[in-house]
């Protein structure tokens, strides 16, 4: 069975997870007792301020530049600095829109796998859930996504649903002035958002079924680009999913059109992986070339001004065998 | 920056049927017009729309810059690519001697 490598990175992110916890501390995670990174990290907790901790981790990097464990220092003591001192300064906040940055800071920062469990604390402890808006939802459940936090996601997706209609849009937005049309349209997209989000959790806890019901339910409801595909991460998480269970052909044109229309690069290499296991005589790129011919829109007519006022149509080119039509501005 | 960059491969290929038509979003007539000059820009350099005339966005939906696609002669929009840095030519390159059967 293919395997795709989105699902096997979690076991891998246990095993990081519990060296991480023996070690006591993300600086030190390998240090032996006696080591100038052992004893930083033990002067690390014992500080009692975030400058204290800052000094420690400047200190230790001037000192042992040559040292195996600089690059994990440089690396994880800002983030955690940054960490500690968003926390802190967010127990003291009483000004909304400096507690939402500094939430928005702490998510930031913990929307990774290893910070699973901290993640699902914190997010408890910062959050009434009853009080917050859509935006708020979609922020916690896209980093509670990086953290693989599916308890997290869950709650926020179904907590965020009840906001996710024409009405309660309007109601976020009392002094803009939206068309009928736009408002049920954002309403729908609320819904196929949360729908994606929905349908990767389920995935990610083996309800493939589950899973595939809510991505075609989404593809009804999020916003579609020029190109006609979702605008958001629908096919990239759509894709994994077909790959996982064995589904490759379909999961392959999945990631590759989230490639092609999307920028997903990720997506992109997944495809080509899982296109190597189908086995096909073709070439992967001459299959991104058809799968393109297939789903590429067309030019509608445009007519526009050069800097001589003179008008140009872009019908007026239509026999040329290839047009670059390059959007820019002066920087 | 695209635009001057585009201009080797406009000159390259053509003679093969290939075009270039650079449009600028904003509508900044002044500093674009000086860039232009300065760049020695050869193909048809166009304007958006003011108003309800407006069609980089609410046509292609373009928001982000560059962008450009790639579009052969049946109209069809076959590869689209966003921002631009080193190398990017040939990528591009690659894609228009594959329209042109080259």
């Amino acid at each position: 069975m293919y395997r795709h490598k989105k699902f096997r990175h979690q076991s891998l992110v246990l095993v990081a997870l519990a060296l991480a916890c023996l070690a006591g501390s993300a600086v030190a995670a390998d240090a032996p007792p006696g080591d100038p990174l052992e004893m930083a990290r033990s002067a690390f907790q014992a500080a009692e301020s975030p400058e204290a901790r800052l000094a420690i981790v400047k200190t230790f990097l001037t000192n042992h530049r040559d040292h195996p464990g600089l690059g994990a220092v440089s690396a994880a003591g800002p983030n955690l600095l940054a960490g500690e001192m968003a926390e802190k300064e967010l127990k003291l906040a009483k000004d909304p829109e400096l507690k939402s940055n500094l939430q928005g800071i702490l998510l930031g920062l913990l929307s990774e796998p290893k910070y699973q469990n901290k993640m699902q604390k914190l997010v408890g402890e910062m959050y009434d859930v009853a009080d917050m808006s859509y935006v708020e939802h979609l922020e916690v459940i896209r980093a509670a996504v990086g953290a693989n936090a599916w308890p997290t996601v869950d709650n926020h997706v179904a907590a965020a649903m009840h906001l996710a209609t024409p009405e309660a849009f309007r109601e976020a937005y009392p002094d803009r002035d939206f068309s009928d049309e736009y408002i049920a349209e954002a309403g729908r997209n609320r819904q196929g958002l949360l729908q994606t989000f929905a349908g990767w959790s389920a995935a990610n806890q083996g309800q493939m079924k589950e899973a595939l019901k809510t991505f075609e339910a989404a593809a009804t409801m999020v916003r579609t680009s020029f190109f006609g595909l979702p605008e958001n991460d629908l096919y990239r998480y759509w894709g994994y999913t077909l790959l996982n269970i064995s589904e490759l052909e379909a999961g392959v044109e999945k990631l590759a059109l989230a490639n092609i229309y999307n920028r997903d690069s990720d997506a992109g290499e997944e495809a080509r992986e899982a296109y190597a296991v189908i086995g096909r005589k073709q070439a992967f790129d001459d299959y991104l070339w058809e799968l393109r011919q297939k789903h590429a829109p067309k030019v509608e007519n445009f007519t526009a001004v050069d800097y001589t006022d003179a008008a140009h149509s872009y019908d007026s080119l239509r026999g040329k065998k290839a047009t670059l039509l390059a959007f820019w501005f002066p920087t | 920056m695209e635009l001057p960059r585009l201009e080797p491969l406009y000159q390259k290929y053509r003679a093969q049927g290939f075009e270039v038509l650079a449009v600028e979003s904003q509508r900044d007539r002044d500093r674009a017009t000086k860039f232009i000059a300065k760049n020695n820009l050869s193909y048809p350099c166009l304007e958006n729309g003011d108003g309800d005339a407006e069609f980089v966005y609410n046509t292609f939906g373009v928001t982000s810059h560059p962008t450009s696609f790639l579009i052969d002669g049946e109209g069809n929009i076959l590869f689209v690519h966003v921002g631009f840095s080193e190398g990017d030519e040939d990528k591009l390159a690659l894609e228009i001697e594959r329209i042109l059967a080259l």
